[in-house]
Formats: structure tokens, sequence, C-alpha cells
């Protein structure tokens, strides 16, 4: 069976999301896995109405283990250690696709594209994810060419 | 000159209508080729050529700080170009349309360029933060209007001031009739293209019933546009009506309201929502997107509430954190729930909320604003400008005016209000009926805009040998009147229908596939197979 479709994204659902992705890729669920974001009250009820009527659970990455994610599924990843830690549990994913990722004040980071910011810590959980064996790539919009995403870290320097 | 000067003008103004205030959502090719046509004297093709890019362009809109065609320009360029462009109407507007479209696409590879400049500026203004300098601030964040308005003023000035010149006229006086012809029905098939993409972002499996609602009021009871809009909106009514008898979701226990002794003057937030308003997004970059302008329109609530100079300098940099929403709808109750959580003295919680918030807010907002409500009134503005009417822009100006400034009012005040309760509000599910009820609306509209303003017949003829009195008879009968008879307007829905495949099954890029229908338009209304519309009858 074919994997989930897995999208590093800081800003979760959103129009990129909700007006493109989810139609191109003809998933029936959204999955929104992140701890900090399943423990806020706040964003586990409003993320739900943000999706169009999509199907939404905003889980733990413990929670996302557990359900199974077919290639129906798309899953957000907020940041790539959570992805790696999706991985690292078992799961299999399609792609994983960085698709937005904010700098954070007050670390030390790096553009590698106009919306993905990366520290070092970040490049070595990027890295093991594709260490893992995962198609790592980056697409912000379905009609944007996807580029493998560790040479454009390598680019960097990072 | 002084066309040139003044296009370039409103050129510098249609970007900035879009980057904040919106007042008439002048970056949209129908208002923005509209004023440019009154501009060069030549309102009517101004009215044509916006009319028709803007229906090449529905539900075109940038989400997220994606790059898309620079329609606005295109729109302006293409109707100065037509303006000086021998022959008759038809051949300026096919002229206009013929430069102005791949104008749009083009320039479009400017438009990052703007973007990565204000990307440094953004870095200045951190800077300004940390020293709490709040005029270096403000400074930055109108200094990045200056890029974003370059890269669009510019080519207009340049392709303005080309077409001044006799140039245009005598390149264009030779001009084949058949290219006319055929630009002409390439024109009329390109809203095709803006269904089709407007029908990719939607729910087609869940709703596309919902199309022939609109489709049997306009072919089978030929209703007028405004008509089927009402139709639509009783039918989204019903729907969101019947979904709220449901047992409605839980909602969660509204917080205590905290005590909150108002430091705030009416005064302060008059001026929070004015600096919003006026300039949420100038200083759009892709870094930080819209924080800039959300950390000047709070600087002067931070200033009132924190008189020591490290607190008030930790809130501007507490707002200069990324931040992204729609502007239209979600900003302003972002940008409300803010200033009250700050006035609660629960800095932690507006960060917080604020985070929460933006990304739903984006989806729903994008959704109602762009795919919806704008794609609605922009298309009954523009089928009216086709028909040669100034009502058409002038609606679409007005429904973008008043609604607009009232909700986003609106929102500021009831989320300010609100403050910790909101949370509450918004879980009830009330967003979700409302995009709900405005998909149903936009599907129902669409059913009825497809046939009604993609226009082709066929002009071919077979003959057709028939004994009238034992005489044999040979005459030529229209296909056009068969395939009427089958059902009508078949022909714009398989246009459509085809377009729709290109786009969302075989996956092409618009670019390409805005390509194809302009070749295909020119070449089967060259050679007269196809037509807009049926001649006159002899």
């Amino acid at each position: 069976m074919a994997g989930a479709h897995v999208r590093i994204d800081n800003r979760l659902i959103h129009g990129q999301v909700t007006v493109a992705w989810t139609r191109r890729l003809g998933v029936r669920r959204l999955v929104v896995c992140n701890d900090d974001v399943a423990a806020d009250e706040l964003q586990r009820m409003l993320l739900p109405q943000a999706a169009r009527g999509l199907p939404t659970d905003v889980l733990t990455i413990a929670e996302t283990l557990e359900t199974t994610a077919g290639a129906d599924v798309m899953i957000l990843a907020k940041d790539p250690e959570d992805a790696f830690r999706l991985v690292d549990g078992g799961l299999r994913p399609d792609t994983v696709n960085v698709g937005n990722v904010a700098p954070r004040p007050g670390t030390a980071y790096t553009m590698v594209t106009r919306s993905i910011a990366v520290t070092a810590d970040e490049a070595d959980a990027y890295r093991k994810l594709a260490a893992a064996g995962v198609p790592l790539v980056t697409q912000l919009m379905p009609h944007d060419k996807p580029a493998e995403f560790v040479p454009l870290l390598d680019r960097k320097g990072l | 000159m002084l066309v040139a000067l003044a296009l370039t003008l409103w050129a510098i103004y249609c970007t900035y209508d879009g980057l904040g205030p919106f007042l008439i959502y002048a970056q949209r090719p129908l208002i923005a080729g509209s004023v440019a046509g009154l501009i060069v004297g030549h309102p009517l093709l101004g009215l044509l050529i916006g009319a028709t890019l803007e229906l090449a362009a529905l539900g075109v809109y940038t989400y997220g700080g994606a790059t898309i065609p620079d329609y606005q320009t295109g729109a302006i360029v293409g109707t100065a170009l037509a303006a000086g462009a021998a022959g008759e109407t038809s051949a300026q507007v096919a002229i206009g349309l013929g430069v102005g479209l791949p104008a749009a696409i083009l320039l479009s590879a400017l438009d990052p360029v703007g973007k990565i400049i204000t990307t440094a500026l953004v870095h200045r203004a951190d800077g300004y933060a940390a020293d709490g300098n709040a005029r270096g601030l403000a400074l930055i964040h109108w200094v990045s209007l200056v890029p974003w308005v370059a890269v669009r003023a510019i080519p207009t000035f340049l392709a303005a001031l080309a077409a001044s010149g006799g140039l245009v006229k005598d390149i264009t006086a030779s001009i084949p009739a058949g290219f006319v012809q055929g630009m002409t029905l390439a024109g009329s098939l390109l809203p095709a293209v803006g269904f089709a993409l407007l029908l990719g972002m939607m729910e087609l499996s869940r709703y596309w019933y919902l199309l022939l609602i609109g489709f049997v009021a306009f072919a089978y009871l030929h209703l007028p546009l405004l008509g089927i809009a009402l139709v639509g909106v009783a039918v989204a009514m019903l729907f969101v009506t019947l979904k709220r008898d449901e047992p409605a979701p839980a909602v969660p226990e509204v917080p205590e309201e905290s005590t909150v002794d108002a430091r705030l003057t009416k005064q302060d937030l008059r001026r929070v929502f004015r600096r919003y308003f006026w300039s949420s997004q100038i200083s759009w970059n892709y870094e930080r997107m819209q924080a800039l302008g959300f950390a000047y329109s709070m600087e002067p609530v931070l200033r009132r509430l924190y008189p020591e100079k490290a607190d008030y300098v930790a809130g501007l940099q507490r707002h200069l954190q990324f931040f992204n929403t729609s502007v239209l709808v979600g900003g302003p109750l972002i940008l409300g729930s803010s200033v009250a959580l700050e006035e609660a003295g629960t800095p932690k919680s507006a960060a917080s909320t604020k985070i929460a918030l933006m990304g739903p807010m984006a989806g729903i907002g994008d959704t109602v604003v762009f795919a919806l409500y704008n794609s609605i009134v922009f298309t009954m503005g523009a089928s009216w400008a086709l028909q040669g009417n100034w009502l058409g822009p002038a609606f679409a100006a007005v429904m973008v005016l008043v609604p607009y400034a009232l909700v986003r009012r609106w929102q500021f005040g009831f989320a300010y209000r609100e403050g910790k309760r909101l949370a509450g509000h918004l879980a009830a599910g009330a967003l979700a009926r409302v995009a709900q009820g405005a998909t149903v609306l936009g599907f129902v509209v669409l059913g009825g805009f497809i046939p009604s303003i993609v226009k082709v017949v066929t002009t071919l003829t077979y003959r057709q040998t028939t004994t009238v009195q034992g005489q044999p008879v040979t005459q030529a009968v229209a296909i056009q009147d068969r395939l009427d008879e089958l059902v009508p307007f078949l022909l714009p829905v398989l246009v459509t229908a085809g377009v729709y495949l290109l786009t969302a099954k075989a996956r092409l890029r618009p670019v390409w596939v805005i390509a194809i229908v302009v070749v295909a338009g020119v070449t089967l209304g060259w050679l007269g197979w196809f037509a807009p519309s049926a001649p006159a009858k002899s």
C-alpha cells in the first residue's frame, strides 16, 4: 500500500494546503501532527474548521503512529524533527515535502529557499530523514517543480 | 508622455490597494483595465480587455505569497497598447489580449525581486525594534512599499511610453482579419480557464450536482446572473440551516472572564485598526511575511501598555515574529484579540492565540474571499463589462469597498470585546458553516456562469438532401442548430470540462493551459469553424 503524504509546514492548515494540495493529491483525511498543538485546546478546535470539510484530526506523534495512514491521508508535521520521529516510529510515507518553515526568532538560521529556514539542528533532522530512505523534496505549490532537499542543504553548507 | 505618467500612477495605486486597504481591489484586471481605458481615452477597450483577463484569472490569487501572473500590469499595458493600435475595436482588443496575457505571465518573474528586497529590509526593522525606535520601524514598513510598486510601475511606464509612439499603429496596421477573428474567439474561450481553475479548488466530487441548478436556471429558464445568484443564496441558506439542526458539537466551557481595567483609549484602538486597514501587508516579505505590518499596527497599544522601555521592546519583538493570514477575513479578528490579550496583561497568550489563529483563519479567509465571494462578484462585473456596461467594474468595486470595510471593522471590534471568550465563539463551528454556505452558493452560481460567459458556437454546416413534394432538395443545415436541439450551451460546457481535465487531471500548469486555449481559439477562429456567437441569419 502506498504511504501517506507528509508535508512539513509550520503553518499547518492554510490556503496552500486546503486550496491546492489536498485536491491535487486527492487525500480524504488530514492529520495535523505535533505534540504541542495537540495539547492546545484552541488549535485543536480551530484547525478542523479550516480544512474546508475534509475530516481532520489533530494528534500527537504517538497517536499518529497508531492510526493507519494510506495514500489518501496527508500528514502535516510542524517541523523536521516531528517528521523524523514519525519515520523513526515506523511510518513509511510516500514522500516528505518541505513546504513552509518560518524562521524562529533567536535561532541561527539559514534561508534554504524563500520559505524554508533551517538551523543546524534541523539540518541534522532533514539528513536523518533522507538517510532513512524517505524521498525528501521541497515543492511549495503543486505547479512548482519538486526539488531534492538534501542537495539544497549541501549547497548552503548545512 | 502625460498618459504614460497617468498610467504609471494608476499602476502604483493598484499595487498599493492590493497590499493594504483593498478599497476597490484595484489589482484585479477588471478594475485595473477599466480605469486604464478611461486614462487612454478608450473606455470600451479597457472594459473588454480587463474583463477578459479577469475571467481568465478567476480564483487566481496569491496564496501564502506564491507568485502568480501579474494580471494587473497585463490589463493596463494591454489596454494602453490596444489604444495605440490600428483598426476597429475588435482588432484593438485582439492586440490588447495578445500583448496583455504574455506580459502578465512574463512579468510575474519580477514579483520575487520585490519580495526579496523587502526581506532584506525587515532585518533593518529588527534592529529598530531592539532599540524601541517606533519611527524607524514605521519608516521601514512604508519604504518596503517601494520595491513592491517599482517592479510593476516601471514596466507599465515603459510599455505605456512605447504605446504612445506611432510604431504600434504601423505594426498593427497589417494584422490579418483572420487573426482578429481568432483572437476574438480565444478571448471568449479564456473564461473557461478561470472557471476550470476555480472548480479545481472546490470540492467538485462532493457538490457537482449543484452546478445543475445554476445551469438549468440559465440555459432553460433564462434567468439573469443576479437571479441565479439569488437562487444560490437560498440554496446555501438551506444547506446551512439543515446542518444547524444536527446536534451541535459541544461548545467548550468559556473561560472565566478576567476583570480587566481598560487602559486603552478609544483613540488607541482606532489608531491600531487604521494602521492595519491602510497598510497590513505593504512590507510583505518571504521571511516574516506580514509580521512587520502586524507589529506596526500593534505599536500604539504597546506604547500605551508598557511604559518601561524593556517591556515595550519585548512587545515589538513579540509581534515581529512570523505572521501571515488572510487580511480581509481573519487578520482584523486576530489583531483585535491580540490587543485584548495584551491589555489583559497576558502577552504570552496574545502570542500563542495569534499563532493558533493565523493558519486556520488563512485557510478559511482565503477560501471565502478568493475562491467564493470575489469570484462571484468579479464574474458578474466582468460579464457586464463584456457588454460594454460601466456597471460591471462599478458593481465589483462597490461590492468590495463596502462589505470588506464593514466586515474588517466588525471583526476587530468583536474580537477586542470578546477577548478570551473569542475562542469559545469560534469553536462553535460558525466558521465552518460560513465556508460551507459560501461553497454551496459558489457551485450554484458557477453552473449558470459557465454557459452564460464562455461563448462558443460552431459555424460548420452539413448538406442534407430531403424530398419535398417529390423533388429532392439539398439544404445547408447548421450543426449548431442540431446541437441546440440536443442540449443548449453544449459547447461551452464541453470546453470548460475539457479545460478542467487539462488542469485537474492532466495537471498542466495554468500557463500552458492558457497557451493551449489561445492557440486553439486563434486557429479555429481563423479557420472560421467556430465563433463566439452565431452569425446573423441571412
